[in-house]
């Protein structure tokens, strides 16, 4: 039997996350009183103090903040995929998020790199936003 | 009474055929051995016990997410006065050390045991994927990156980039550290590696490849700290908590807040050598959590050994090597000599035989003050020690 890729456990700070990226939308948390983007953590941003916070859909573009190409996959359900990229991405409103670079060019990624959002749909319950290179 | 708290007792697990418990072991049994050589070490037994720390894996779901409970039926102590059971990953015991100084200090205890126990290795429950998709992981494990490796190979990539430390300058470190380990008989792992060797094993994460990785073993440890008049009349000389620093920032690798610069060690380093009254170069001996290569690199820096980005120059030339002028890991670390899961308690361990004079072979020339680093998690917890013979 084939393993099955891991699913997100859906929760009150990813849902809209999941939800949008169904809708080909890549939306985020945006702090009102702060102008500051984030999603799940308020680790990076100043956005903990604030009161006031929504979802707002973003550009989907950004850069490399870093990256890695997998040759051990996560289980068994990534190693058909091997060997592909994971990376952190500076979207550009601010916000970091981890995802997935699609290339067919995997030695020719570098940090810095912009990228644009692309929507892979799993089924009709699950789309993964993903990446590519933006030249 | 003189309540200065310091350690007077060690003890590892001994492992054979590359990092394996013996075939009749369990967690437990593992535990139990240790606590009962550190104990004998030091001339104390179970009944002087009064304060417990525990933590690990195992037994989970299960008993094991209450281990400070099952330590204590199991070992038969009896009303304990202080019980410590936190876990932020690997850095968790010298965590245990810092909050066992304060409870002995003021007096909540006297004698306190610091358990750790895995089968990790022969229970084959180590693997890279099969983590729940949880929290502020969930993206991560969806786009099936390997934990821990592949967080740790995010930060090592951006770290190159802005520095432009290289593959050598990890392998450095890897190298440096099996020399050490050729030198200590529980070590996993007791043939030299060399350079070559270590750049052409397989890709694990880029830049990360098997070499930069701590292994996959069983193990354990236990520690016996106590006040400083008790110690009088104890086997050991006291080994002085001189200074401690706790810090923490994420859980996530991507919401560290520069991956290239591990500024909780920075932070949890500085408290260590204020309350220490020390400064860097009154450190003979450096013990750090050596997860991957990278963990080293980043935490040489942060603490301050070299200038951030300068670890590429501090490590060339084997210079942690045996014979080097800085010595770092003499115990084979856990890429070389083993990684049971949570390491950090062997960082404790070793500068405490260093600074008895108890590592034959790979002893260094009077010791007198050493360092312990621990980094938990996805490099989202640090904690420092500073271990001395000599009391404030």
């Amino acid at each position: 039997m084939e393993a099955r890729k891991p699913r997100p456990t859906i929760d009150p700070d990813s849902k809209t996350y999941w939800e949008a990226a169904k809708s080909n939308k890549l939306m985020i948390q945006h702090s009102i009183d702060t102008n500051e983007y984030f999603l799940y953590s308020k680790q990076l941003t100043n956005a903990q103090d604030s009161i006031n916070i929504e979802w707002k859909e973003v550009s989907g573009l950004g850069e490399i903040y870093s990256y890695t190409i997998i040759h051990s996959p996560a289980g068994p359900a990534f190693a058909n995929e091997v060997p592909y990229v994971v990376a952190s991405i500076t979207l550009n409103e601010g916000a970091r998020i981890i995802s997935n670079i699609i290339t067919d060019n995997i030695d020719d990624i570098s940090i810095g790199d912009k990228v644009r959002v692309v929507f892979e749909k799993q089924d009709d319950e699950f789309t993964i936003p993903k990446f590519i290179i933006d030249k | 009474m003189d309540r200065e708290p310091c350690i007077v007792g060690v003890t590892d697990f001994p492992l054979q055929d590359r990092g394996r418990a013996a075939v009749e072991n369990s967690e437990l049994t593992i535990q139990k051995y240790c606590a009962e050589k550190a104990l004998n070490q030091a001339g104390l037994k179970f009944s002087d016990i009064d304060g417990l720390a525990v933590a690990g894996m195992w037994g989970m779901p299960g008993p094991g997410m209450m281990q400070p409970n099952v330590l204590v039926e199991y070992l038969g102590i009896k009303a304990p006065k202080w019980l410590e059971g936190t876990n932020i990953g690997g850095s968790t015991f010298l965590l245990h050390v810092n909050h066992a100084y304060q409870a002995i200090k003021s007096g909540v205890c006297d004698t306190v045991l610091i358990l750790y126990g895995s089968l990790q290795k022969s229970n084959m429950s180590r693997v890279l994927g099969d983590r729940p998709a949880l929290y502020s992981s969930q993206f991560e494990v969806v786009s099936g990156l390997p934990l821990p490796v592949g967080a740790y190979a995010l930060a090592a990539q951006r770290h190159m980039k802005t520095y432009g430390s290289t593959r050598e300058t990890l392998a450095e470190i890897a190298v440096a550290t099996r020399s050490w380990a050729t030198m200590n008989d529980n070590a996993a792992f007791q043939t030299p590696l060399s350079m070559d060797e270590v750049m052409s094993s397989k890709p694990i994460a880029t830049p990360l490849h098997r070499s930069d990785c701590c292994l996959v073993t069983d193990g354990g440890g236990a520690i016996v700290i106590t006040t400083r008049e008790k110690s009088k009349d104890l086997k050991t000389k006291p080994i002085y908590i001189r200074g401690f620093g706790e810090s923490n920032s994420h859980s996530s690798i991507n919401y560290m807040p520069n991956m290239d610069h591990l500024e909780i060690a920075t932070n949890s380093s500085k408290k260590a050598f204020n309350m220490a009254n020390l400064n860097i170069s009154d450190i003979d001996l450096t013990m750090i959590y050596d997860s991957f290569t990278i963990t080293v690199l980043l935490t040489l820096e942060a603490i301050g050994f070299c200038k951030l980005g300068e670890g590429k120059d501090f490590l060339q030339n084997q210079r942690t090597a045996p014979g080097g002028d800085f010595a770092l890991n003499t115990n084979g670390g856990g890429l070389s000599y083993c990684h049971p899961g949570m390491y950090g308690i062997f960082t404790i361990i070793e500068s405490a035989r260093q600074l008895w004079g108890l590592c034959g072979e790979r002893q260094l020339k009077n010791p007198v003050n050493a360092l312990c680093h621990g980094t938990g998690g996805a490099l989202s917890s640090s904690t420092t020690l500073i271990l001395s013979k000599e009391s404030n």
